[in-house]
């Protein structure tokens, strides 16, 4: 594992292949930018710790036992790594399992996570990290 | 007091009137008129009436008020097909809302936002947009919008397979709903019904229930629901081959619809009039009707009734012995199903596929495609895809089990009460054993016909009968 996808991989509190657990906030950059999925209720950019936090816990607060599964990390060119997998958790209302395909592109640097940006489709992820498969 | 049409009138009228200037009454006049367009199945209209409005509401800093005009405006543009520019339309709504205290237009962007999502098979996003108008709802202690957040439920239960917590959800809806306002306890109760119509083929309780609706829609006024309700009612008559009753549901939804110029629920009896001229062996006007239907259903965005009509026309063209335009119905029948998350109707379309080939001679497609239709379906939720899938599991079947499979499936539709599909099992069987069995071919041919006559459709005894003796002729030759 290089040192880039550990990092993105301990930020989203993530575990390849299954897992999911407590993100960590001191990796990413204060100012970090996170962009929601297009294709969201809630889509929006976040900027900063505080937003980013806002952010997951409306979704703590709509499901429960809320997780992101990674199933594999792909790096890219300029620090880019894509981490592809899924959101899932239980809708606080309804008990239904959720699983939402989750594909982040973040940027690394100076060690911290600068940016995510969030899509529903792996290809497009990939494409948009300039990553052929 | 005024049709659809006169109040679209009256209001264009009043805009263009030069003493009303002030951009507050001009800006509500052009919303109501939008919402009338919207009515009339207008929904470019529609769209371009309420911009106006939106623009002037988001200078004014009235968050609620466009947040409100996006929704319409997103509604809209589903209603066209344009799910996306409908998404986006929600978001912009939820975005000038989501940071102001909880308010009733915010949980209708997420309610419509989820209904989007559902009809587009996202259904993941739709639960979790749900979810948060539900959570919302609850805040404001409004009963009227958890209801609804409920009907979403149970809607997508349904889709995905979940029956029983589907009908949980749906009965929510409606104990929630009966405690709200009449309106919402209509729109449950429908919901419940189709639920139970399509999901469980529970028709007597979904008669009940649409009834019950029925109703209420009458001593409310609410045109539109009497509209739908009677046309539900007519299908459920036409699944136990009721003429009758179906006649008279379809002039019933389609008079009122004509009457209040509700030109986008007019898709469903003008279906329902399709199959009455099926019926009586008017093959082209069936064709014509069920074209129609289709046409409107799309305008505005009716997947249920989309799929309807297709399947209706793919029977009109099937028994005009035009076998690929009843295959290019289906087709079209299944990308409506697949992209609006139809789940049982899918499978049903399938399954369909393989039995039209069958019926049109065309044997060894007919096998592929019905091993299509059946792989991976052992356990399937809604009884009618379940029926559907047993006339294929005869199609694929080699010709020593095609008549376990023809029994299993005529035993299904008989206990789901629909004598029609029982009949086109033993068509099927009749064409299915031509080869390897004439005598029992015949026997189901003959069974078909007097299953048919007592279904009251007679246009297709004769083919029954011509059936039969090329038949026996080919025996002959022998």
């Amino acid at each position: 594992m290089t040192k880039n996808v550990d990092i993105v991989r301990r930020a989203l509190g993530t575990e390849a292949r299954g897992g999911g657990g407590e993100g960590d906030l001191a990796l990413f950059h204060p100012e970090v930018e996170w962009v929601v999925a297009r294709e969201h209720p809630d889509a929006a950019t976040h900027r900063g710790h505080a937003a980013i936090r806002a952010y997951l816990d409306e979704w703590s607060s709509t499901l429960g036992s809320l997780r992101f599964e990674a199933d594999r990390f792909v790096e890219g060119a300029d620090n880019v790594v894509v981490a592809v997998g899924r959101v899932r958790g239980v809708g606080l209302a309804s008990g239904a399992e959720i699983e939402i395909p989750l594909a982040l592109v973040a940027t690394v640097r100076g060690g911290v996570v600068a940016r995510i940006e969030e899509y529903l489709e792996a290809a497009e992820a990939l494409c948009a990290a300039g990553i052929e498969e | 007091m005024f049709s659809n049409e006169e109040a679209f009138d009256h209001y264009a009228a009043a805009r263009s009137l030069r003493c009303i200037t002030d951009p507050d009454v001009l800006a509500n006049l052009a919303a109501k008129q939008g919402d009338i367009a919207l009515r009339l199945g207008r929904a470019a209209v529609a769209i371009e009436l309420w911009e106006a409005p939106l623009e002037h509401r988001i200078a004014e800093g009235d968050a609620p008020a466009a947040g409100d005009l996006h929704r319409r405006i997103g509604s809209a543009f589903w209603h066209r097909g344009e799910t996306r520019r409908a998404i986006e339309h929600f978001q912009q709504g939820i975005n000038l809302l989501k940071d102001l205290p909880p308010r009733l237009e915010l949980v209708a962007l997420y309610e419509d936002a989820a209904t989007v999502y559902m009809h587009a098979g996202d259904n993941m996003l739709a639960i979790y947009a749900a979810e948060k108008a539900l959570r919302l709802a609850e805040q404001l202690g409004e009963t009227r919008a958890a209801a609804r957040a409920h009907g979403i439920f149970g809607r997508i239960f349904g889709r995905i397979g979940d029956v029983a917590r589907a009908r949980d959800n749906l009965e929510r809806s409606v104990e929630l709903a009966r405690e709200s306002n009449p309106g919402e306890h209509i729109r449950a109760l429908l919901t419940l019904g189709s639920h139970l119509e399509i999901a469980e083929a529970d028709y007597a309780r979904a008669a009940e229930t649409y009834g019950e609706a029925l109703e209420l829609a009458r001593r409310l006024g609410d045109a539109p629901a009497q509209v739908e309700l009677e046309a539900a009612l007519g299908v459920l008559a036409a699944y136990r081959a009721d003429w009758t009753a179906l006649t008279a549901h379809a002039d019933a939804s389609a008079g009122l619809a004509e009457r209040e110029g509700l030109v986008g629920k007019l898709a469903y009896p003008y279906a329902l009039r399709g199959l009455l001229c099926w019926r009586e062996g008017d093959l082209a006007g069936a064709e014509a009707l069920f074209v129609r239907a289709h046409e409107l259903a799309v305008r505005v965005g009716w997947s249920e009734v989309a799929f309807w009509a297709l399947y209706g026309l793919a029977l009109a063209r099937r028994d005009r012995a035009d076998d690929a335009g009843a295959l290019a119905a289906l087709d079209q029948a299944l990308e409506v199903c697949e992209r609006a998350g139809l789940a049982a109707q899918a499978i049903q379309t399938m399954a369909a596929s393989s039995v039209s080939l069958a019926l049109a001679g065309r044997l060894e497609e007919a096998r592929a495609a019905a091993r299509e239709a059946t792989a991976g379906t052992d356990a399937v939720p809604y009884p009618v895809a379940a029926a559907a899938l047993a006339e294929a599991r005869a199609v694929a079947a080699e010709p020593a089990e095609t008549t376990v499979f023809i029994d299993d499936a005529r035993t299904r539709w008989e206990a789901l009460g629909r004598p029609l599909d029982a009949a086109r099992c033993d068509l099927l069987a009749g064409r299915l054993l031509a080869e390897a069995d004439p005598e029992a071919a015949a026997q189901a041919l003959q069974a078909a016909g007097a299953r048919l006559a007592a279904c009251g459709v007679n246009h297709l005894v004769p083919v029954t009968v011509t059936a039969r003796s090329l038949q026996s002729g080919m025996d002959g030759q022998r």
